[in-house]
């Protein structure tokens, strides 16, 4: 279990996590989404403890400590200047490591005596959750690292996520641009604007509250709109929240979306009210 | 010594139904059609979870309404196995077929047929089959 109460983080004057609360249990597969600037890979690194809130509170369950949260980001360097041998060696030694999993690295045919700079972006990813298999961690904390490895390894690296998280029941909670791949995996959404949560919902229920209508007239009314774009010389509106009733009410065809059109949802409407409030 | 059955199961990213009912169903689908058999064993959930990309708690959770509803069977420790009745069989065939019938007849209402023309065309495609 991870909770944050009224967790707030300042960079300078500006706010950049503004009162958030949380409770995950073990088990969940969170994705934060939000626009860029957000606040979302702050959030993660507050949850990893690189960064100190200036306010509130970040608990873990007990026996959760530091040496079972593993954080991968692509932006994340460690032990640069080691070799891969002397990687696996110093982190194991400073996380307790009794046995390295080095099935993941097999795949990769890389020589140990290689420096940890000289590898790929995808390699120092793989590299990386390697170490934090190891670790048998009870938190998987990942920073955008989807988009950055290769289909190949994109690949390889969900399974052994998903062989982690079944064996050690760890919570994952993934900070996500690109989804194809994982879209049927998360249970649960956090969408954030200006440092703060807009949305907590599992997706089960998202999928049942957020539909899009297509049509040329204008919806008015009572039907609660997320975000409207205009195609061509029909319009599309994204709903939310849908009820069931609606479709008594108004007759159109409700079509269900993806994870990643419900976020490209939520996030449209963000850029929508930034622009109006800045009266353009 | 049983071989473990691997199977492929579509599961739709885009559908309100949640993806383990989605699964049931289609895992249902692959007992009714025979692709999987009475006494078959399924994969273990880590493993079905990597080949489907699905979370394990999902997986488990198929695995579960799966042994509630009558089609397979758990045994603790050692996996999971396809294991019905010939009744429950029969049921599920129906209960697919209605299924089908009435995404079936709502597509078609979603074209604007009308009842007395999908009539026509069934008996006119029935009529047709026999000769």
């Amino acid at each position: 279990m991870i909770k944050a109460k009224g967790v707030s983080v300042r960079f300078g004057r500006k706010w950049v996590l503004e009162d958030i609360d949380i409770q995950l249990e073990r088990g969940e597969f969170v994705v934060i989404a939000g626009n860029n600037g957000a606040g979302k890979s702050t959030l993660l690194r507050t949850l990893m403890g690189i960064i100190t809130p200036g306010k509130g509170e970040i608990t873990f369950e007990s026996g959760i400590t530091k040496k079972k949260i593993g954080f991968i980001s692509d932006k994340y360097s460690l032990y640069e200047n080691f070799t891969i041998k002397q990687g696996i060696d110093f982190h194991s030694r400073v996380y307790g490591v009794k046995e390295f999993d080095d099935r993941l690295l097999r795949h990769l045919d890389l020589d140990e005596n290689q420096k940890i700079k000289t590898l790929s972006v995808g390699e120092r990813v793989l590299f990386l959750f390697s170490l934090i298999m190891s670790q048998k961690p009870g938190i998987i904390l990942i920073d955008e690292i989807l988009h950055a490895i290769d289909p190949f390894l994109r690949d390889l690296f969900l399974e052994y996520l998903l062989e982690v998280i079944e064996r050690y029941n760890s919570t994952v909670i993934s900070v996500n641009h690109v989804f194809s791949e994982i879209e049927t995996i998360p249970n649960r959404l956090l969408i954030m604007e200006n440092g703060r949560f807009i949305l907590n919902e599992t997706t089960e229920a998202l999928k049942e509250k957020v539909k899009k209508i297509e049509t040329r007239e204008e919806i008015g009314g009572e039907i609660p709109i997320l975000y409207k774009k205009e195609v061509l010389d029909y319009k599309e509106y994204y709903v939310y929240p849908f009820d069931e009733g609606m479709r008594k009410s108004y007759d159109y065809r409700y079509i269900d979306l993806n994870l990643t059109e419900i976020i490209k949802s939520f996030i449209g409407g963000y850029y929508v009210k930034k622009r109006i409030s800045r009266g353009s | 010594m049983c071989e473990v059955k691997m199977f492929r199961l579509n599961i739709d990213p885009a559908s309100a139904v949640p993806v383990y009912k989605q699964a049931v169903q289609a895992i249902k689908a692959e007992i009714l059609s025979g692709r999987l058999k009475d006494g078959d064993q399924l994969p273990p959930i880590r493993e079905l979870a990597k080949v489907i990309k699905l979370h394990p708690n999902t997986v488990a959770k198929i695995y579960s309404t799966l042994e509630e509803e009558g089609f397979i069977e758990s045994k603790l420790g050692s996996g999971n196995w396809v294991k019905y009745k010939n009744k429950k069989i029969d049921q599920l065939r129906k209960m697919l077929i209605e299924d089908e019938f009435r995404g079936f007849m709502d597509r078609l209402m979603g074209l604007g047929a009308t009842k007395t023309e999908i009539k026509e065309m069934v008996e006119k495609y029935l009529i047709g089959e026999q000769q």
